[in-house]
Order: C-alpha cells, then structure tokens, then sequence
C-alpha cells in the first residue's frame, strides 16, 4: 500500500466476509490505551513536546512492528477528508479528525492492527477483525502490545494497572467493540426486550448511525464499559458470550419474520433493491437504510448478490470516500449522484 | 414508577419523571435516576421542560454514557469524583494538577496523579468499575515482578478484610502497615 488513495480504494480487512457470524456480526475491535512512563499525558504537554512525542513513537512503532506495506502518516499532514477517510475505515477516532493537537497512525496493510498516537493517550493499540472474533483481536492487540512494550516503557502501577488520561479506561486500557446488524430484532421491536440486561453486565449499546441509541440502517455496537478489576480475558469472554447470545435472538426473529411474513418482508427487501438499482440520487443515510435491508435479503436467501459487493458499497460510498475518489463530490448533491451511479453498478454487475 | 430503571444509565432506579405532551397530542416521558440528571446538570427548580428539550437531555445522556461510536466512554463522572469535596486541596507534585481539576474534566494530568489522589480515587473508581484494583496483564519485561506484587496485595486485602470481620484489630493492623509499606 503506498499511499491514503490505495488505502481508500483496498477491501478493509476487517469488512470482508468469512468471519464468525458473519450474516450478524459485522466486525469486531480491541483497543488498548497505553502512556509512556515519564510523561504527562497529552493535555499537559505543549505542542512542541507532543510534536516530540509523535515523532518519536511513530519511530518507534515503525520499528518494532516492521509491516512491510502498511502506512505510517502524521496527521498534520492530511486534508480533512483524507482524515475523515481513516475515520470511516474506524483507524482513527472522530476526535483525531478535527484535533489541532499533532497525532499519528501507524497500520499495517489490510487495516487488521494499527496505533493511533497521540490521540487522548499517548497510544491506543487496536486490533480488528471481521465478524465475531474478540478473543482473536485481543490476541493481536496483546502481541502487538508485548512488541511495543520491549522499546516503550508504559505508565502502569501495581495498584490500578495501566494508567490512562480518562479514569473510564484505567487498568486494562481495554475496550472491546462489536458491530452488529440486528435488522429482525429492530423490525419486531423485540429489540429493547433483546438489549435488557445488558447493562447488568456493564456493557453498553448504542446504534452506530443516527444519535445517541436511536439506530439508522440497525446497526448496534456492543462495547464493555468497565476497564478496572476484570482480565482483559474476562472482557472478551463477557461480551463475546452476550454477542452470541444476541446472534441466535436475530435468527430466531429473521426466522419467525421468514416463517410468518415472509412476503412483507420480500416486500421490504425488493423496494430496497429496487430503489438501489434505480435512484439517481442516494444520500448517505438513505443508503445506509437500503443497504441495511438488502443485506438482511440477502443474508435469508431472498436476493442473490455477494457481500463483497454490499461490503464494497457499506464502506466506499461514505461521504469522505467519495470525496476523495471523486475530487468533484464536493458538495452534497454531486456526491449524491455519483453515490448513486456506484451503487447502481456496483449492484447490476454483482447480480 | 416504582421499579422503572433510568432511562440513561439503564442501572439505577428513576426517580425523577419528566412528561410533555407534544403538538401533536403524544406524550414525551423521560424516567432518569437522580445521579444523571445531577451528571447532565439538569435544573430541577426551574420551569418543566418541553418535548424537545426532554429529547436533548435523552439525547445528551446517551451520548455522555452510552460512549460514541467507537464505544469510548469519556464523560462518566462517579458522584465520589464531584462529591470529594473535602481534599480538594491535593495535587499533584509532578504535573501540578489540582484534585477539583481533575474532578471537573475528569482527565488526569500526568502518572503520578493517580497516587497523588489515591485517597479519593479508590472510592471514585470503585464507582466507575466496580473495583479499584487490576487484576489484568502487566508488562512482560516486569511480569514476575509485577503479578506477584498485584497477587500478594490481594490476598493482603484479602485476609485484612477476614481481619476487621472477625474483629481481629491487632491483626488487621499488622496487615495494614504490611500494605502500607509496599507504595504503589
């Protein structure tokens, strides 16, 4: 991978179908916050010390993980939608893309583990996976943490374990997060009954378009809420063991739906199809909603059409892809159009 | 409403109801505990809020404790963070940051302030985790080290804790200066 452009262009590898519950759990994600020992955090340091900072461990990153073809940007040096680009591909957070603060990230070349420097702590160790996969993106993000840890002295004491910036993530600097698709469950309102208890067992959920927990396209994240007193194998177990639990509750909906609705829900699936392969223009939550529909067609046998195709549409038809790919999709009705005519070849030539 | 649980934080029970009716004849409720409407600073003397103002403060509330999209929590604040009110004169001798600082942005300064504020942060993050003390990995290079000292302190707090239920004073206090003495 040579540059943003290729980046922006490649499958990411934690989109790709093949992962564990698949046809439910989009993708899976483990992060790690990590300070080196010796210095304050980000918001004590002035800029030149964080310039310092950036510089020396994206050195040191780059040396101790070595991927042959990955990146390794500074994110001073990128456009706003070059960065908003690594935000829709969840390598960086939504707060790196507007931050004045200098920042880094370093990943390797199928997006399946990277470091964002500088962000609230001095790293955040990511690993993702597609599907259901935490235990196996916790073993990334530990390997890569054992890497770093032999050249970075981390912040850690025996009382509290790791020490981060925001007392949320104290001791494990662990979060994991679950992408889910819960289309059946959102659709008989049997959602709510499906997410009680979650919070006894402090995870939290929220939908992952539209605000707070009102969720756009019905997709819900999974995520822990607690970092201190739990392994970080304790973690995985927690929320793996729940996003089963959730999978089999979307089965058992997509089934009844297919058992006692099935032509309502033909009915769905092919208006979503229709507008798709037809519509001139499609705004980004419009085509979240649609696709949120074919890809639940597709996933009970209704439309035949691969995922390749859905995942290829899912991530480069974001605003900030387009804008990038297509310089002229600066305003929202260009990139509306073009959104649209992707959508519509993307899907007849999959077909 | 007895029984209804906070509409926020989906934990503690709702014990303040806020109920518009909207132009159109609906009714907007929002049930919240005590402790997120203290977190989201929401006026309780004042005028009833409308609908939309009950949906900003779901809305807000959501957004402060469900985490954003990439589940980050940020802006939890345990009540033992606001409500230590009584050392808010301790800082930091590394960073220099003040206690009240730290409770107000709820973001440490630098390592050291995690000791510095030991005394108000074992109960604060207690709050927040459900514990105060890690159990989790350690770095490798220190690991024997490191593990060894997290499971002696442990069985330390442990047996202080058997120590003060059974009454065991003199006990408890020998145990007490045996943690003491290992820092942090």
């Amino acid at each position: 991978m040579s540059d943003l452009s290729t980046l922006a262009n490649q499958a990411a590898g934690w989109l790709k179908s093949g992962g564990e519950h698949a046809d439910v759990v989009v993708s899976s994600r483990v992060r790690l916050a990590r300070n080196v020992s010796g210095h304050p955090f980000r918001r004590e340091l002035d800029s030149i010390a964080q310039e310092e900072l950036v510089a020396e461990l994206l050195a040191t990153v780059d040396q101790a993980t070595d991927w042959h073809d990955g990146l390794s940007l500074e994110l001073g040096e990128l456009s706003s939608v070059e960065r908003k680009v690594l935000l829709e591909r969840r390598l960086i957070s939504r707060e790196m893309v507007s931050a004045k603060h200098p920042g880094g990230l370093v990943v390797d070349s199928d997006e399946g583990r990277a470091v964002m420097i500088n962000e609230e702590d001095h790293a955040r160790i990511q690993a993702l996976a597609p599907g259901l996969a935490v235990d196996a993106c916790l073993d990334q993000a530990v390997a890569l943490d054992r890497s770093l840890e032999h050249h970075l002295p981390w912040a850690i004491s025996t009382e509290y374990g790791y020490l981060t910036s925001c007392p949320t993530n104290t001791g494990t600097g662990m979060r994991a997060s679950v992408m889910m698709h819960l289309p059946a469950l959102a659709e008989t309102k049997e959602i709510s009954a499906a997410l009680r208890g979650i919070a006894k067992l402090h995870l939290t959920v929220r939908g992952l378009f539209g605000e707070g927990s009102q969720a756009s396209g019905h997709y819900y994240q999974v995520s822990n809420q607690r970092t201190l007193g739990m392994t970080e194998h304790d973690i995985a177990t927690t929320i793996g063991e729940t996003v089963s639990n959730l999978v089999s509750y979307e089965q058992m909906a997509r089934e009844s739906m297919l058992n006692h609705r099935r032509s309502q829900l033909e009915d769905r699936v092919f208006r979503a199809w229709g507008l798709l392969t037809a519509a001139r223009r499609l705004s980004g939550d419009e085509l979240v909603d649609q696709l949120s529909w074919v890809r639940l067609g597709r996933a009970v046998g209704i439309v035949d059409c691969t995922w390749e195709t859905l995942d290829r549409i899912f991530l480069q038809c974001q605003a900030a892809h387009l804008e990038l790919q297509h310089p002229e999709a600066r305003d929202a009705e260009t990139r509306d159009e073009i959104r649209a005519g992707l959508v519509r070849t993307w899907l007849r030539q999959a077909a | 409403m007895f029984g209804t649980l906070c509409q926020i934080c989906k934990t503690r029970p709702a014990t303040i109801h806020l109920t518009a009716i909207d132009t159109d004849g609906s009714v907007v409720e929002l049930h919240i505990s005590s402790m997120a409407a203290r977190q989201l600073g929401l006026d309780l003397h004042g005028d009833p809020p409308s609908c939309e103002q009950i949906r900003d403060i779901q809305r807000q509330g959501e957004d402060a404790l469900l985490g954003d999209e990439d589940g980050e929590i940020s802006s939890i604040k345990a009540p033992t963070l606001t409500a230590a009110t009584g050392a808010t004169t301790l800082s930091c001798p590394d960073c220099g940051l003040i206690y009240s600082a730290f409770a107000e942005n709820n973001r440490f300064g630098c390592a050291s302030c995690y000791a510095a504020f030991a005394e108000n942060l074992d109960p604060a993050l207690a709050d927040i985790h459900g514990s105060n003390r890690h159990v989790g990995r350690v770095p490798a290079l220190n690991a024997n080290d490191a593990e060894r000292q997290v499971r002696r302190r442990a069985h330390l707090e442990d047996r202080l804790a058997q120590a003060v239920e059974d009454e065991n004073y003199e006990e408890a206090a020998r145990i007490r200066d045996l943690l003491k003495g290992d820092g942090t």
